[in-house]
């Protein structure tokens, strides 16, 4: 019996092993990064930027970005509601509204209306057009029309009204056909009331036009329009405009398209220069008409409201012009495409990637489209006769090859006779085979490769790229056209172009094109540097025209005036540029620093922004939301513990909104470039404030331990302290070390005890736990040893290049050199420490600090995700370190922590 | 029953208890349902796919975004056209967006939950859909809401319809939550890996496989974002691709050159 319990007893503890789920720990790290520049989009908050701030522009910044700054280049402004407006398009925001809050305020309207146990309607919005789309149907309008009819006549007759509740349930029919369905309310005779009658009309027409069905709801509508007696008057006559604009996007084939939305233009060509309530409305659905017949005349419509200013839909506007802009250059680059393809010899141009590359794929395609073969796949069966997706069977056939003969061949290339089933398959596959070749020959199939598909630009290496002679003259023709598409494009050409148009115009918008395409042997350069010399400091264009000035001067070897020109900015810009651009000339500043002190100045940089999983914006903005996340369902505690409890976590953050830091680039300068010797000073210099002097100087205690400069290490440790109080009880056992071996055992303890410690300068916002903080949970603690690969945009493997500071000796780069070569053959932190911890235990067995040392060395090196190579582990030094925990300290409460927290 | 006889029952109810949930990950709907091996995902633009050889290309398409904001469920349909032959079988994907789209954190209810199972069921009803992908990059504390989703959903489909997830790489290579999932497949998604991109690729290049075994059905690549690694044929492949799909790109996938 007492066997069979101990059987039991082993059976389900190995069951409940098996299938334990394992202590839940913060997965994964959560660090808020530090963002120094917005490359492609003006800074946060975008207010600033539609205000006229624009910073440094940069030919890879979005196209609404750039048409706002083409403006404030030439001069022009906006105002504060185009501001406002101009914001909103920045942000994505759809100038539409969705029409659900209008939609909950009709249904809490039409409640009072109905009896308290009527089911409310369910109404969505949006219809299938009939195929996997929706499209938006009952649109904000008809909600808040709905209202506003239905409480006036609820006021004008009364609320009980039978002929007001009638009303109620026609409109209720009505909205039955926003999301799908054909329900018309019912006609009425005579015998209602003249205003129901009115509305009853225009409640069918409307139902109708929800339903699709266009030409009787635009009949409806015109009658209503021609009546003089309908309060529906007015709004029907726009509503036949609508229903001809909203017929014309479902009709096919084109033909029938074009000609709907020119009625629908000639229509409400009159409307929209009426003064009527409808003529605002009138000319809106007018441009979208524009839009879809003349594109090209409406992008250089377009192009000239948006420079010029005064329009009453900047928003739309904006959106519509860059969305053509993108249209038209996508088809360009189609077209383009398309022709070099087909003029390509490939004989004569097959280069050597191409070469490998086996071409039969794409001639026995291309056999299949003109439909003179048809292709034939089986799968054989693996032995649990499912397919074996690895193992196709495919044949080629001529199309009009008989059924015995495809069975044939199969069975001749398998050598055996076919299965049934197979030989279903294969019949099947013939009957899909000439189903398709059916489609490939048919005349009406569109062969121009990606038909109307929306082509949203190319990212890959080899895309065709946009050059001048591929811009039709119609977008050339638009000033703001010509000026973003000449500012965007590689096209060596376009220093030439955007000098030419300077000297044609004299504009600041063409004077940045061409500093922007300038490089020092640019032609004209002397003469646009001078001209952009002469922007004046409050000009909009000044940073951007500064910043290439300051560039060129570089690339001339004009150091000194380079760096004369950036101090001036610097200590009179400051507070205002954008933080982007301030960013940026420090980044050129610290290019041009001529010792120590200057590198260390220009290298600080105040972060516009930090990012979270997501979130982006200032730290106390993502206190505020993150105060919000509390769930009465998922919480365990009230919300105001909560919330006290995220403000705690951010009491040390928040300070890092208004102080500097410093960014990757200078970290990569400092770890790789920086002998231990010149981190130590620049870790003492007063220049760097005092919170950032911190990560310096664990950085060099840290690097010089490893390296055992007993000299470098002394000399700084009691900065360590200071910078890092809670470390002091633990690192008073270095300070007062007698000997070397003292010190060097204190030393890997500290390490141990504080695992956020590295050799390396560190960035960011990253918490400094001790192990017992961390709960021994040491996922990313401590140093990966460095890595010489970086990957290029194509993501493959190049050695990895850090610039070097011009101001260190040979002798300083040389040092920093082998530094970082020794730091590499130390390796990855949680093996190095472990190793040593092992070597202490063996060589100090007494010493108190080994059994908590040896727990730490083992928990170090277990197995995780984000670890430094992934999952890898040094399962040996784990497994050493716990063995001689268990083995030599079995009392030890170090011994029964790893036992519970570590079974295996 | 003798001694014997009793342990060795006892030892095979353990033993089958301990397997029992890894059995129910064991089928694959998606293969019951002969989804051919590459299976090009349309988002929201216009898609005309009426060249590809439904024996070698399924589509899933985004047929509707569900945003959870507050106690409600935004319900977002597709805005695009995507044309298709009725032969290709078709995966119908709902993509659900919460707190780290919208900002605001959402109630994640049951009332929530029921209506996310209601408006996927719906999706059903589209034209030729023969199976379900749910697109939820779900953070931590959204995990168990979206268990239960799954399992409601699970309950509610009929038996043979596939039910398929997109994953984080991430997740894939070792968090657990996914065991367990009544799902037929999680796809990993090998792109667009953010913060972890490095990481997963260097895994990946290096011969490693995903941990979870039910990321193991299949791939999710795009086209523009090459991935070093030895890829298992007889996974299902997912495909997105940047701009809407044109015959060459499918040309090119065939080749094997994207």
């Amino acid at each position: 019996m007492r066997f069979l319990h101990y059987i039991l007893a082993v059976a389900v503890a190995a069951v409940m092993l098996l299938n334990s789920v394992p202590v839940v720990r913060a997965c994964g790290p959560s660090y808020k990064e530090p963002i120094f520049v917005f490359k492609e989009s003006p800074d946060l908050p975008f207010d600033e930027f539609t205000q006229g701030k624009i910073g440094i522009l940069r030919p890879i910044m979005g196209r609404k970005t750039l048409v706002i700054a083409y403006r404030y280049l030439n001069g022009g402004t906006f105002s504060a509601d185009e501001q406002d407006a101009l914001v909103q398009a920045l942000k994505g925001t759809a100038p539409e509204d969705d029409g659900s809050q209008a939609l909950k305020t009709w249904i809490n309207a039409r409640k009072q209306f109905v009896k308290e146990d009527q089911k409310l309607p369910e109404i969505y919005t949006e219809r299938p057009t009939g195929g996997y789309d929706f499209f938006p149907n009952c649109t904000k309008n008809a909600f808040e029309v709905a209202v506003d009819t239905l409480k006036d006549r609820a006021t004008s007759y009364g609320a009980e009204d039978p002929n007001v509740k009638a009303w109620l349930a026609a409109q209720d029919t009505v909205f039955q056909n926003c999301s799908g369905e054909a329900q018309i309310p019912s006609e009425l005779g005579a015998e209602s009331p003249l205003w129901l009658r009115k509305d009853r009309d225009y409640q069918i027409a409307a139902a109708h036009f929800y339903s699709l069905n266009f030409d009787e709801a635009r009949a409806r509508f015109e009658k209503i329009a021609a009546d003089d007696d309908s309060p529906w008057r007015e709004i029907a006559e726009y509503l036949v405009a609508r229903t001809l604009v909203r017929q014309a996007s479902f009709a096919e084939p084109e033909t029938k398209k074009r000609e709907l939305y020119q009625r629908a233009e000639t229509y409400l060509q009159n409307l929209a220069t009426g003064s009527g309530k409808f003529s605002a409305a009138s000319r809106k659905l007018l441009a979208l008409v524009k839009y879809h017949l003349h594109p090209d005349e409406r992008v250089v419509e377009l192009g000239r409201m948006l420079t010029g200013g005064n329009d009453e839909h900047l928003r739309q506007d904006l959106i519509d012009y860059v969305w053509l802009l993108d249209r038209f250059e996508a088809r360009i680059l189609k077209a383009e495409e398309d022709r070099t393809k087909k003029q390509e010899n490939p004989t004569q141009q097959e280069t050597a990637s191409e070469s490998n590359i086996d071409k039969e794929p794409s001639n026995r395609f291309e056999r299949f489209k003109r439909g003179e073969t048809i292709g034939i796949t089986i799968y054989l069966k693996k032995p649990d006769g499912t397919p074996d997706y690895s193992k196709p069977i495919e044949i080629e056939f001529k199309y009009d090859v008989s059924e015995a003969d495809i069975l044939a061949a199969f069975e001749q290339k398998l050598g055996r006779k076919l299965t049934a089933e197979e030989t279903k398959e294969i019949n099947e596959g013939r009957r899909y085979a000439l189903s398709s070749r059916q489609w490939n020959v048919s005349p009406n199939r569109k062969w121009d490769n990606g038909g109307p598909s929306q082509y949203e630009g190319c990212n890959y290496a080899d895309c065709t790229k946009l050059t001048f002679d591929l811009i039709p003259a119609f977008l050339r023709s638009d000033e703001l056209s010509d000026w973003i598409l000449s500012f965007q494009t590689e096209d060596p050409r376009a220093y030439r172009r955007a000098l030419a148009k300077w000297h044609k115009t004299d504009s600041h918008a063409w004077l940045v094109a061409a500093l922007v395409k300038a490089d020092k042997s640019s032609l004209g350069l002397p003469e646009i540097m001078r001209a952009g010399e002469k922007v004046s400091r409050d000009e909009p264009a000044y940073a951007t025209v500064a910043y290439h000035l300051i560039r060129l001067k570089m690339d001339l070897g004009n150091k000194v005036e380079a760096r004369k020109l950036l101090d001036e900015i610097l200590t009179s810009q400051s507070g205002l540029l954008p933080g982007s651009a301030q960013n940026q000339f420090l980044e050129l500043r610290t290019q041009l620093a001529r010792g120590l002190n200057e590198f260390l100045k220009s290298a600080q940089r105040k972060p516009i922004a930090f990012y979270e999983e997501g979130n982006l914006g200032k730290l106390s903005d993502m206190l505020e939301k993150e105060k919000q996340f509390w769930s009465p369902e998922y919480s365990e505690k009230p919300r105001e513990q909560y919330a006290r409890e995220v403000e705690e976590q951010y009491r040390d953050l928040l300070p890092w909104d208004n102080r500097f830091e410093f960014d990757d680039k200078t970290l990569e300068i400092f770890n790789w470039h920086f002998p231990l010797q010149t981190l130590a000073e620049a870790a003492r210099n007063p220049i760097v404030p005092d919170y950032l002097q911190r990560t310096l100087v664990l950085a060099v205690w840290t690097r010089a331990i490893l390296l055992n400069n007993d000299e470098v290490a002394l000399a700084i440790a009691p900065e360590v302290p200071r910078v890092e109080p809670k470390m002091t009880a633990v690192f008073d056992a270095y300070l007062k070390a007698r000997t070397v071996k003292e010190r060097h055992n204190a030393a890997l303890y500290v390490l141990l005890k504080f695992p956020n410690l590295s050799p390396f300068v560190q960035g960011g916002l990253r918490a400094f736990s001790t192990s017992e903080e961390s709960e021994y949970y040491f996922e990313e603690s401590w140093w990966c040893a460095p890595s010489d690969i970086d990957y290029n945009n194509q993501g493959q493997e190049v050695p990895k290049v850090v610039p070097k500071p011009s101001f260190l000796t040979p002798a300083q780069l040389d040092a920093a050199r082998r530094e970082h070569l020794a730091l590499k053959a130390i390796g990855h932190g949680k093996s190095y420490l472990g190793r040593h911890v092992i070597t202490w235990a063996r060589t100090s067995p007494a010493d108190a600090r080994i059994p908590e040392a040896l727990f730490i060395a083992a928990r170090a090196n277990e197995s995780y995700k984000y670890g430094c190579d992934s999952w890898e582990s040094d399962e040996k030094t784990q497994q050493q370190a716990a063995a001689i925990l268990r083995r030599r300290y079995p009392q030890s409460p170090w011994t029964a922590k790893l036992a519970a927290e570590s079974p295996n | 029953m003798n001694l014997k006889r009793k342990l060795a029952a006892l030892m095979l109810a353990l033993v089958s208890f301990s397997c029992s949930k890894t059995s129910i990950q064991n089928r694959n709907r998606i293969d019951e349902n002969n989804f051919p091996q590459t299976v090009l995902w349309a988002w929201e633009r216009p898609e005309e796919l009426e060249f590809l050889d439904p024996r070698q290309f399924a589509v899933a398409f985004l047929a509707q975004t569900l945003v959870l904001k507050g106690d409600e469920v935004v319900f977002q349909p597709r805005h695009q056209p995507l044309k298709v032959r009725p032969e290709v079988k078709l995966m119908a994907v709902t993509r659900i967006e919460s707190r780290k789209v919208t900002g605001a954190p959402s109630a994640l209810s049951p009332a929530q939950r029921e209506r996310l199972v209601e408006l996927i069921l719906k999706s059903r009803e589209l034209k030729n859909v023969s199976a379900i992908q749910i697109d939820f990059d779900a953070a931590s504390s959204e995990r168990e809401f979206y268990r239960r989703l799954l399992q409601d959903l699970r309950e509610r489909l009929p038996d043979n319809v596939p039910l398929s997830i997109t994953a984080l790489a991430s997740f894939c290579v070792g968090d657990r939550w996914l065991e367990d999932l009544p799902i037929d497949e999680a796809v990993p998604m090998i792109f667009r890996m953010g913060a972890d991109d490095q990481t997963i690729k260097s895994f990946l290049g290096s011969g490693k496989d995903f941990h979870a075994p039910i990321c193991r059905r299949s791939y999710g690549i795009a086209v523009d974002e090459p991935v070093k690694m030895s890829f298992d044929r007889s996974r299902r492949r997912y495909v997105f691709n940047v701009r809407a799909w044109a015959e060459q790109d499918v040309l090119s996938l065939q080749q094997g050159t994207r």
